[in-house]
């Protein structure tokens, strides 16, 4: 929270000399914290002129693409880890999300699904994809059906969460379901 | 052909593995730095060799001549390291270094076997430029990883899946102490105690 106001506080102090003092360089990566925080991302993202390692962002990206590919969840969720700490993006948010998720489905399966576990494994995936919703709010680039099924995933993880009932149709409560690779 | 039969070492490239072609197939593995390995005989410029420790103990390779050295490496004794999940940082006797695991699927506390590296692992090329022996990664298990089985890594990055993971600019010196330490089983660099 104090990061955030900092960086709010710094926004508008850009704004009120915009033109006669330089930008301040922000950190290159963000912490866990600050990408599962909305409302952070969404400051982040607006601030035009902040440095961003976009180049490190794809790169660790196109690993994720990889490593989905093979089914490798925690791999992948590496992967889309690091790429969402160097530049937020609704993509990189999303997939981290999902395949975090799915490796923590192969984990639980193996422990027998405790529920109390289960829970705090949907919380933890809610924040991210709602940092991703929040995302996209901004830069827009996920496709109108990509869009949706992530306004539905924070749909029903959320009643998840009020209820401990999941929807039949709930899409990250079906991860937990899924058998495969699972690597640290 | 010259038949000979001595221990030699293998000299890594910058990134501290070896490409060496598996015999008789002409498979091309990478093998660690520092690995122990007993020539068994020389021609047409190749060393032929058989491994002996590592993932890849007892099995037969080739290389061109000049990449064994001779005379050992300076190994040290078995190594043993101590990670604080809630600290966050990982101490070895060459200092500390911040690293994290994940907090919904964190590495049990207990001891775990520090493995001789198994292969280049591809995620740690985003972090060449941190640190050059970033695809070096030491499997914290017993037997060989096997996917699928929540293998566990100590490895250098951002983000964990349930590895112990290493700031990256800290790599580098936590590599170069490890890389050189024996158990004496030919399989394992040391230990590793985590701890809350």
């Amino acid at each position: 929270m104090q990061k955030l106001l900092a960086l709010f506080l710094w926004f508008a102090s850009a704004l009120a000399v915009a033109g006669s003092a330089p930008f301040r360089e922000p950190p290159e990566m963000l912490s866990e914290q600050e990408v599962k925080n909305p409302q952070f991302v969404v400051v982040w993202l607006n601030s035009a002129g902040l440095k961003t390692d976009q180049k490190g962002a794809k790169l660790f990206f196109s690993l994720g693409v990889k490593e989905k590919k093979s089914q490798n969840w925690s791999a992948a969720s590496k992967a889309f880890g690091e790429s969402m700490r160097r530049y937020p993006s609704p993509d990189a948010l999303l997939e981290y999300a999902d395949s975090d998720l799915k490796m923590l489905g192969q984990v639980r399966a193996r422990q027998g699904f405790p529920s109390k576990l289960v829970r705090e494994d949907m919380a933890h995936a809610l924040a991210f994809y709602e940092s991703s919703l929040a995302a996209n709010g901004v830069i827009k680039s996920l496709s109108p059906q990509k869009a949706k099924r992530l306004e539905q995933n924070v749909s029903c993880l959320k009643d998840y969460l009020l209820s401990s009932r999941s929807q039949s149709d709930c899409q990250p409560a079906t991860y937990f379901s899924i058998r495969g690779q699972v690597k640290g | 052909m010259n038949a000979v039969s001595d221990n030699r070492y293998i000299a890594g490239g910058i990134d501290g593995w070896l490409s060496v072609k598996r015999e008789p197939s002409g498979v091309i593995v990478a093998l660690p730095e520092y690995t122990k390995v007993q020539v068994t005989s020389s021609q047409n410029g190749r060393d032929y060799f058989v491994v002996q420790e590592g993932v890849e103990r007892g099995s037969s390779f080739s290389v061109k001549v000049g990449n064994l050295k001779v005379g050992n490496p300076g190994y040290r004794a078995s190594a043993s390291l101590e990670f604080s999940i809630g600290r966050e940082l990982l101490s070895f006797s060459g200092g500390h270094v911040k690293a994290v695991t994940h907090s919904m699927n964190p590495i049990p506390v207990g001891l775990h076997p520090v493995q001789m590296p198994d292969f280049p692992h591809s995620l740690g090329g985003g972090y060449m430029a941190e640190s050059q022996y970033a695809k070096t990664w030491f499997y914290l298990g017993h037997g060989n990883a096997v996917k699928g089985n929540n293998d566990r890594y100590l490895h250098p990055g951002s983000v964990s899946a349930g590895c112990i993971t290493v700031d990256p600019l800290m790599w580098t010196p936590l590599y170069q102490y490890l890389i050189r330490c024996r158990s004496g089983n030919a399989k394992t660099l040391g230990t590793i105690s985590v701890v809350r």
